[in-house]
């Protein structure tokens, strides 16, 4: 008797690779902007195995499904739950953040790497990345090509590698970057606006509202902003700051150490704006930490602190400042009081 | 029994149907009271209606896409042009089938949970995708925001579904 290779599991769930190709899929479907090419791909993509079919079935039903939800309408239209004024990240209600972080961590049984390879899908060789990390988590991933890209709390990176081609996008947050140098196979990463193009260095972005900072620490690269901008040349122990329809400011040297410490869950901040502390600090607080006007935005401190003793440095400013601190259950919310 | 059945939903639902139609997409084209009418003739045409677990969300749910459908039709005509296939393959089809793959009712429950948490970008956009059948192009053109961020939000909004829809 010929034994042959175990059908697949026809209940079996979806493995989370599987179900991040459906969602790009479904992605494609709602687009609107259809090519032969990418049809094509998708049926090649739904005939590779019927557990494929399975995942986009299932996400194609609940997205019809949603006009079955009891008053569906008023449910989208309703207007953004924000009760004050806020700095930092975008407000999602805490619901929300924890849901967030719970299914970022079921999507890849923790960490999320899902760097899947997707032969079927490409003429060639071609890898897609997907890095996250999720709510305070710090996380090192090692590409192919022998890169290495550590992210802080709550960052994303897209990317994809072909054999000519490497190419990576900071979708939000921070991320310090090693990159294998491979002459015939250049790296250029977008972070916004920001693009850098490097062939193998060290360097570290930092996507904030306001602005997006480039650091080399070992290397050479240039960097690149809205159409039109002359390109910025940065070599080791230089950075430079991008601001959004300001462009780039005068590079800088920059304190290689101090820049490297929130690897370890350190920050450091000399003469800071502290909405643009507040942004990173966000990227680690449970809670949203919301400031409550401009001009407290606009001060700046010096400090340093570990990022898992934010309720501490919290304390301690409402302790040197003129400020007032209210904790509530969804919120950390920072303003002003007359000295 | 079945007459009387779907005499007593048309009476008890057809006004409140077209009211919803009407918040949503105001006088049309194409004309809420006759995708409210279309939805109770897809209704009427089921053989077990017994699989339905609510009726009224049944029939919004109906109504959504055959207004979709019509509007997707209104486009290509407009257009000219020999557009892409319909969102789903299948939309028409389904409507008509009485093979429908209906959700459970947790698993709706689940969804409105879900829903209702979403960032409010993404709720709008599921609106006017869901909803409207907006394209990412138009759906830039509405917002401002550009169609990598759509489709990034929209992207995050389907893994909380699939989160909502694992058993």
């Amino acid at each position: 008797m010929t034994s042959a290779s175990p059908s697949p599991d026809q209940t079996a769930p979806p493995s989370p690779r599987v179900e991040a190709e459906a969602r790009a899929w479904m992605a494609y479907l709602l687009s609107g902007a259809h090519t032969p090419d990418e049809d094509e791909k998708l049926a090649l993509w739904l005939a590779a195995s019927p557990g494929h079919r399975r995942a986009l079935e299932t996400l194609q039903s609940g997205w019809m499904a949603i006009a079955e939800i009891e008053g569906v309408e008023d449910i989208l239209s309703a207007p953004a739950r924000m009760a004050r004024p806020r700095a930092g990240r975008p407000a999602a209600p805490l619901r929300q953040r924890r849901g967030l972080v719970a299914g970022l961590l079921t999507a890849a049984a923790c960490g999320v790497a899902l760097i899947f390879a997707a032969p079927l899908l490409q003429p060639g060789p071609s890898e897609e990345i997907y890095l996250a990390t999720t709510l305070g988590e710090i996380r090192a991933f090692d590409l192919s090509d022998g890169s290495r890209l550590t992210l802080d709390a709550g960052s994303e990176v897209t990317g994809r590698f072909t054999r000519d081609q490497r190419s990576l996008t900071l979708v939000d947050g921070n991320a310090y970057f090693d990159i294998a140098r491979q002459p015939d196979r250049p790296l250029d990463v977008r972070a916004g606006e920001v693009r850098v193009e490097v062939l193998g260095t060290q360097f570290d972005i930092r996507r904030r509202q306001s602005e997006t900072i480039v650091s080399v620490e070992d290397g050479h690269v240039a960097v690149t902003g809205a159409p039109g901008l002359p390109a910025v040349s940065l070599t080791s122990g230089f950075q430079v700051t991008y601001r959004k329809g300001k462009g780039f400011e005068a590079s800088a040297p920059f304190d290689t150490a101090r820049l490297a410490a929130w690897r370890r869950g350190q920050l450091y901040y000399v003469d800071t704006r502290l909405s643009d502390i507040i942004d990173d600090v966000n990227r680690y607080s449970p809670r949203p930490i919301t400031l409550a006007d401009q001009a407290l935005g606009d001060m700046r401190l010096t400090m340093s602190f570990s990022a898992n003793q934010i309720e501490t440095m919290l304390a301690g400013l409402d302790e040197a400042y003129p400020l007032d601190i209210d904790y509530t259950s969804s919120e950390i919310h920072i303003y002003s009081v007359p000295e | 029994m079945r007459n009387s059945f779907l005499k007593d939903l048309y009476s008890n639902h057809f006004g409140e149907l077209v009211g919803r139609l009407r918040k949503l997409y105001g006088a049309g084209p194409p004309d809420p009271e006759d995708m409210a009418q279309a939805a109770f003739e897809q209704i009427a045409r089921l053989d077990d209606v017994s699989r339905i677990h609510s009726p009224r969300a049944f029939l919004f749910r109906t109504a959504i896409n055959l207004t979709l459908n019509a509007r997707s039709r209104e486009k290509r005509a407009r257009a000219h042009a020999e557009l892409e296939k319909t969102q789903f393959p299948d939309a028409e089809l389904e409507e008509n089938s009485p093979e429908i793959v209906l959700m459970g009712k947790q698993a709706i429950i689940a969804l409105a949970d879900v829903l209702k948490a979403l960032p409010p970008k993404q709720r709008e956009i599921i609106l006017r995708s869901r909803f409207h059948g907006e394209t990412y192009a138009e759906i830039r053109a509405a917002t401002g925001w550009s169609e990598a961020d759509i489709s990034r939000q929209l992207t995050r909004a389907l893994e909380t579904i699939q989160q909502a829809l694992r058993p």
